[in-house]
This record gives C-alpha cells, structure tokens and sequence, in this order.
C-alpha cells in the first residue's frame, strides 16, 4: 500500500513538474488605470496646465544657462541587439547602438535634409557613373587612428562584397562597384549605371558607416565596430548591457555632453515603463501604444512624438491564386477601413495610409483612390470570378504585436465582402521563412525608417529584386524607379516617381493600411532629445539637466 | 554503496547529456526558421541566406554539424553565437550565476513557505488553518507566474516604490542592490514553487503521520513535537526530497517566464532567445549546462537516500 502510495506521488509530481509553466509570455496589457483617472481628470487638469506653465518657463531658464556635461543616460531597450558588425545585422536595436558609433560620409539632419558629415563636399561626374567624396581632415577613430580615404574603401567593399551577405549592399551599389583612393581625402566611386542619389543612399543609416578595418577579428567577424561617432562601444556583457562612452577625440568640437550611456534590454512593456517611471532608467526606446495616455499624464516622464516614415501593410502574394489577379487585390483594398484598423492595430495613433508615402513627406504625392467602398469590393470580386468570396489565410507575426492585432480586425473586414480569413501569427523566424519563400496568402508587416522616395518603390517592388517578396513585376514601373534613381534632381524625381505611385497603387501588390507615429518616453532631465520620422536615436545632442 | 556504484552513474548520466543535446539539436534544425535569415531580418534575399549560410557552415548534414559541435564541446570549445559572432562559453559562464543564483533564492522561499505550511497542515489536518493553507496553494499552482510577476512589479515598484522593477548587479558589485533586485523575481518564482511543496509536505507527512511507529513513539508517551519532527518529518523526508529534486528541475525551466519578465539576465533567458533565434551554438551550450546540472542535482538527490533511509542498499 505504502509502495503503491509512494508510486502514485511519483507519478503526480512528475505530471506536475511536467506541468510547470515554461510558456513563452505574451506582452500583457497594463491593468486598466483609465477609470481611476478619468474621475480625477478635471483636478488633475487644473494642476496640470499650472505645472506645465511652470515646468516650461523652468526648462526656459535651462535653455538660456545651456547643455550641462556630464553624466550617465541610462536607456532601456526592447529587444536584445542581434551583432554588432553593421554589414550584417538588422535588428532595430543593432543599428541604434551602431548609429552612435559609426558615422557616413553624409547624413540626414532633424529636418532630413541631406548635410556633409565625413565629406565635406561630393560631386558627380559628366557622364553621372562616378560621384567623388572630399573627406574632413583631422577625424579619428576610437582606436586613434585617423579615418583616411582607405578606410572608406575598406568599409564600401566589405559592404557590397557577396561572400559578407550584407542585405544593405545595394546602398553603396551592385558587388562591381568601383571604389577608388585619389589622395588620402579623396575617394572616387564608380557605378555601372548612374546611380543618382547616391549621395542619400549613404547617409540613410550606417551599414554604410565608416569601419575601421581593426574591427575585424581573426575569424573574419566583428564583435565590437570601431568607428568615428561620438561614443564607443566599451563594454559588452553578452546582449544583456552594453556601454557607450565617450569619444574623448570627436571631430565635431564640444560634443557629445554624455560621458556614458548604459543601454539595457527590457522586453516586457510593463517592467520597461515601471523602470522608467521609478527613475531605474532614464529613457526607453518603445512604450506599448495602449499605455500612451497614462504615460503622458505621469509628470515624471516626457512622451514624445514625430510621425514615422513608414507604413504597416499587407503584403499579397502574386504568384498564388487568386492573388495574381489584380481585381482580387483592388477588392480588399476598397474593403478596408483604415481608421479602424489603425485603432486596433496601434490604438489610433497613426495616420491611415492608402499609399506608401505619408503627409509628413516632401514626397507626398496624394493619389488615395481607395476610400472605403463596400459594395465596389463585391463587384470587383464578382468580376474576377469569386462572387461568393473565397479562404485565405493572413499571416501577421508576433513580433510585431500590431500586425497581429490589425489582423483580428481585418479578418471581419474582410468577412464583409465574403472573404473568410484565417489567421496564422507565428515568430520571427519561421514568419522569415515562410515570408521568403512564397509560403503566403497575404503577410501583414511594415517597412521603416525610410526617407527617400527611392526607399518606398525600388527594392521591394522592382521585378526579382533583393526585397520583392510579392512577385510583382511590372515594366513600365521598373523603368520609372530605375530612371528615378539615376537622375538628382528634386523636381524632376518627383514627377518620375508620381507616376511610379500611381502604378503601384493601382496594381495594388502592398495594401496599404496606416504610418504609425514614432514614440520615445524619458525622463523630464533628459534633455536635447529629437525624435526623428526616421526613427534614428542620436544621443550626441542629448545632456542630462541635473 | 561504492565506487563502482558512482561510476555508473556518472557514466548513465554522460549518456543522458549526450541524448539531451542530439535531440535538442535535432530539434531545432527540424522546426521551420533559419538563424541566416533571422540575422539578416527581412532584408534576407535567397543570395544573402545562401552567403550567410556558407559563411556560417549551415549547409552540411546534420550529423556532421552536431558531431562538429560534439568534438569541440569536449575540447570545453561551445563554439560562437551564429547571431551575434561571439563566444559561447563565455556567455553561458557570465550569464550561469544570475540562474542558480534566483532558483536557489526561489526554492528557499519556496522551502519556508512549504515546510511550516505543509507540516501544520498535516498534523492538524481539517483545520482552519489547513484549510486556508489549501486554498492558498490552490491559488499559488493555478496562477500564471509571468502575471504573478508583473502584479508584483505595479505593487512593489510602481506604487510603493520599495523595489526596482527589473535588472541585476552583481552581487559582489552591491551586495545590497544585489538583493533588493532579486527579492520580487524570486519571489515571483518561490511564491509557486512554495505552493507546490506545501501540498507534497502535507501529503508525505500525512502518509507517514499514520504509520504504526508514530502511534507507538506517541503511546511512548513523547511530547507531539518530538513525535513530529524526530519520527515523522524524518521518515518523510524521502518524500520531500524528492519533491525538492524535482523541484528544482521545475524551476530551472519555470525561470525562464520570471527572467523574461524581469529582464534578470540568467541562462533561461538566453536559451529562449537562442531558441526564437534559432542559434544552434548558444542553444546547445545553455541546453547542456542546464542537463549537467540537473543530472548532477538528481544524483546528489539518490546519493541522499543513502543517509536519510539506512534500509536503503545499492547491489
């Protein structure tokens, strides 16, 4: 009896430690604080203009004295960099440590206007194939040496050679690029085709960085990027903590004010913004949308917004049926409402999107013939052939939590006009998979970070090319975007690429959805913080006012 | 129990880490998702995975890639992480602490609440108090601990302020900061685990309570404490240890969800990431640390059989 006892509590606590929760945590939703605050909300309003008042004629009296140096910018990030080699990584968090390290021979300024940064000064040949780069004299690396027109070679063809893989290759240009050193603060590069925004091409982000060459170990990988930005990497624990401190010789003189910055994963959204909120950390890289009004209403933190240039889509695949047939496609364009949508998806706030260009952008061009028309989408499906509707299935992804979300409310858009919808989100990397190999009805995703019109037309949607992962393919718009990349001219770029946009819209391979807004929240001592349409983050502005 | 009792066992457990690590790897090459396309995120085109592959020696049979990786770990080499380039033993010493430090933290307060609990349960069972006690480990095994923990993080952090909600320091960096950032983690988790062991305290004892040799130290004429703690608890402590054992293997996978949560940068947290990842290296080498481990606990568990029942003999 005491044996069978015995046997039995094996057997329950086997079940039990069998049992034991190792599920991977979803995000949770903050507990609802809304209806606590909305009764104190007339109150609390009150005081808050009063300590608005207050705080700005503070933050004034700050501007006036000017930036303090010193200090140590506690950030927290979401997720954990993935590398830190610039010609192979893509995670968001990687380019944001390398963006303070490195630094391109052009940059975009907090207007997005096109400056000199390592170059002084760039200009293009007769014939449009060669552009040459003065370079500034006198800049240094973190390991002291001074960057010369070698190293702008070495760090151009590391990027573009096909043995490193990069995926940001094509901003410097195809694998026979002819990168050449006139003196040591000249450099020349030659491309088989006029490549005309070139210049823009490298100052998007820093995969087109300046590397010192010392960076690369014996096994032909990068652990820590040696570069010319205003902090290096010092200290790397794993991709738990990572420190930045300052770069004694940086050639813009008086910068950076920060002597370190400590930068620290935080992926669950509530520890994050608990961190933050308690002093732990000093600035976070996202806060989950849902949490946007309470954070703006905690007077020890500063939430701050700039429109993104992106946009969240859906991406349909036209190599399967009935997908390749364009009314299809035009039907579930005309069946969304984007409004709702964007609610859902990013709780509204973003601006619905019917093209990939928003209106923050000089290169919005105003082409939305896809006003929400119920009754048209029917039509167009019965046209094609699919009166009663027809299955799909959507494939949103868990990383990106609102393309999950958005999901959910598309499959009843979609219900509307007969399409049943089924919805498969798995992770990243089986996502990757099945994303890039055609393994898709429509995946929903979004692109970022993009600045120049070339960016939102030429790699994803030109025939074969690196980022077309719809099938499209369309002649008449690959000669536009080819052409719309070789010349440099604004105006006449412009008029190329409205045409590109109407195409592109009309054949509808991305539906587009909304252009989410870009959020940073930090402390209220943070100061000299932009938040950029590009999501770029620069701490060299920033100081610590305490 | 001899030495060539021990050596068995040691040799069955070189067996088991052996099996533990091949199906893991099998595993993961299995399951859809490419750590080549991860890296290069949805910039991967086919050119760029296959460069990536090569470089990242990808494309060779799966026996050839584990019998690789098999032959570098007995050198103590775990190779480099595909993901971020670097080594792997390094970042499995560095992040091995942080791991055994929380499970050891979690299963002591797992073992404070479940042993007085559990035992004045058992002696009074029917009570109030084991009543009370039943319901509360009812709720503490039903409860889901990454909830628990974020509960805990808006109580302790947010609206008193008494604790930091995420992170480390090391403790022999601030032994105090160390503490104050591992008291709501293990708690999270020892809160549980504590649940757990309460009600397999309470039953081992039970069983035993009613044992004939009980009733006779009790007709002896020994005070109740005397016949608790020197007879009963003793006989039960097979049972719980047991338990314990068990326990903490439950533990070292149950941290996982409390290191996520609280940004505590243990080894759980790097297997999921590696995982999600699909960074084969840094898998195996945190898989086969965690095995070795466990396989060392559960032999020092049988070991103390050997001193807790003296009827037990090893052939």
């Amino acid at each position: 009896m005491r044996k069978l006892s015995i046997l039995l509590i094996f057997l329950l606590m086997a079940a039990l430690a069998a049992c034991a929760p190792a599920a991977t945590p979803t995000q949770e939703p903050a507990p609802p604080a809304a209806e606590e605050e909305m009764a104190t909300e007339e109150a609390a309003a009150e005081e808050e203009m009063a300590a608005e008042e207050e705080a700005a004629a503070e933050e004034e009296m700050a501007a006036e004295e000017g930036p303090k140096y010193g200090g140590t910018l506690n950030a927290a990030f979401q997720n954990e960099w993935a590398g830190l080699d610039p010609h192979t990584v893509s995670s968001y968090s990687s380019y944001q440590i390398l963006n303070n390290v490195l630094e391109g021979l052009t940059f975009y300024d907090d207007e997005l206007n096109l400056v000199p940064w390592l170059a002084e000064s760039w200009e293009q040949s007769e014939d449009g194939l060669t552009w040459t780069f003065k370079l500034r004299e006198g800049v240094k690396f973190h390991n002291g040496r001074e960057m010369t027109a070698e190293d702008v070679k070495w760090s151009f063809e590391r990027l573009i050679d096909p043995e490193t893989g990069s995926g940001n290759a094509a901003r410097v240009g195809p694998p026979d690029t002819k990168i050449e050193v006139i003196d040591d603060y000249t450099v020349a590069i030659t491309h088989p085709e006029p490549f005309g925004i070139f210049p823009q091409s490298i100052g998007f982000d820093k995969s087109s960085g300046i590397m010192a060459k010392e960076s690369v170990g014996d096994d032909g990988l990068v652990e820590i990027a040696i570069g010319t930005g205003p902090f290096a990497i010092t200290e790397v624990e794993g991709t738990t903590r990572l420190v930045l401190e300052k770069h004694e010789d940086y050639w813009q003189e008086g910068l950076p004010y920060l002597d370190s910055i400590e930068i620290v994963p935080i992926p669950d959204d509530t520890v994050r913004e608990t961190a933050l909120r308690g002093g732990e950390v000093d600035w976070v890289l996202t806060i989950a949308p849902q949490n946007f009004d309470s954070l703006d209403e905690d007077p020890n933190v500063v939430v701050a917004t700039a429109p993104q240039l992106s946009y969240d889509y859906i991406g349909m695949n036209l190599t399967r049926e009935p997908f390749d047939d364009v009314r299809v496609r035009q039907a579930i364009a005309y069946a969304l409402d984007r409004g709702q949508l964007c609610e859902a998806g990013f709780f509204g706030l973003c601006d619905p999107l019917q093209a990939p260009i928003g209106q923050g952008s000089p290169w919005y061009f105003g082409y939305q013939p896809y006003g929400q028309d119920v009754e048209k989408a029917k039509e167009l499906l019965a046209e094609a052939g699919y009166p009663d509707g027809f299955e799909m299935e959507l494939l949103p992804t868990t990383q990106y939590g609102e393309t999950v979300r958005a999901a959910q409310v598309l499959q009843q858009q979609l219900a509307e006009i007969g399409i049943d919808a089924s919805i498969n989100a798995p992770e990243w990397s089986e996502w990757l998979e099945l994303e890039g190999n055609f393994l898709y009805d429509a995946y929903i995703c979004n692109w970022n970070g993009l600045i120049d019109a070339d960016q939102y037309y030429y790699l994803q949607h030109h025939t074969d090319l690196v980022f077309n992962f719809t099938g499209y393919s369309n002649p008449e718009f690959d000669e536009l975007v080819d052409a719309g990349r070789s010349i440099s001219d604004f105006d006449e770029r412009y008029e190329i690429y409205e045409q590109a946009d109407k195409i592109l819209v009309d054949d509808a391979p991305y539906i587009y959805m909304y252009n989410k807004k870009e959020i940073r929240a930090y402390a209220p001592y943070v100061k000299g913080f932009v938040v950029r349409p590009d999501q770029a983050n620069n701490f060299w502005t920033v100081w610590l006012d305490k | 129990m001899n030495a060539s009792y021990l050596i068995q066992r040691l040799f069955l457990t070189l067996i088991v880490l052996l099996g533990v690590t091949f199906v893991v790897f099998l595993i993961i090459q299995i399951v859809p998702g490419d750590p080549a396309r991860v890296i290069l995120g949805v910039q991967a085109n086919e050119q760029n995975v296959a460069a990536l592959r090569e470089r990242l020696g990808l494309n060779r049979p799966f026996l050839v890639q584990y019998a690789d990786w098999l032959w570098n770990a007995l050198h103590g080499d775990f190779g480099k992480s595909l993901i971020t380039g670097q080594p792997v033993a390094p970042q499995l010493k560095q992040r091995l602490p942080a791991t055994l430090q929380l499970a050891a933290a979690a299963l002591l307060i797992g073992m404070l609440i479940g042993f007085p609990a559990g035992i004045i349960s058992a002696v009074k069972p029917g009570s109030t108090t084991d009543i009370v006690t039943s319901i509360f480990s009812q709720i503490g095994v039903t409860v889901p601990d990454f909830w628990m923990g974020i509960m805990l993080v808006l109580l302790f952090s947010l609206t008193l302020g008494w604790l930091p909600p995420s992170g480390y320091t090391p403790i022999q960096e601030d032994f105090g900061d160390w503490l104050a950032h591992l008291i709501l983690p293990a708690i999270t988790a020892g809160l549980i685990s504590g649940a757990i062991q309460t009600r397999f305290v309470r039953s081992a004892m039970l069983e035993v309570m009613h044992q004939n040799y009980v009733r006779s130290a009790r007709a002896k004429g020994l005070k109740e404490r005397t016949v608790v703690v020197r007879h009963a608890l003793r006989n039960a402590m097979i049972t719980i240890v047991t338990v314990i054992g068990l326990q903490i293997t439950a533990l070292l996978s149950a941290v996982v969800v409390v290191e996520v949560v609280f940004a505590w940068p243990g080894l759980g947290r790097l297997a999921l990431d590696a995982v999600l990842d699909r960074d084969y290296p840094l898998l195996q080498g945190a898989v086969f640390t965690v095995a070795a481990m466990l396989a060392l606990v559960n032999l020092g568990v049988d070991l103390l059989y050997f001193f807790l029942d003296p009827r037990i003999e090893y052939a």
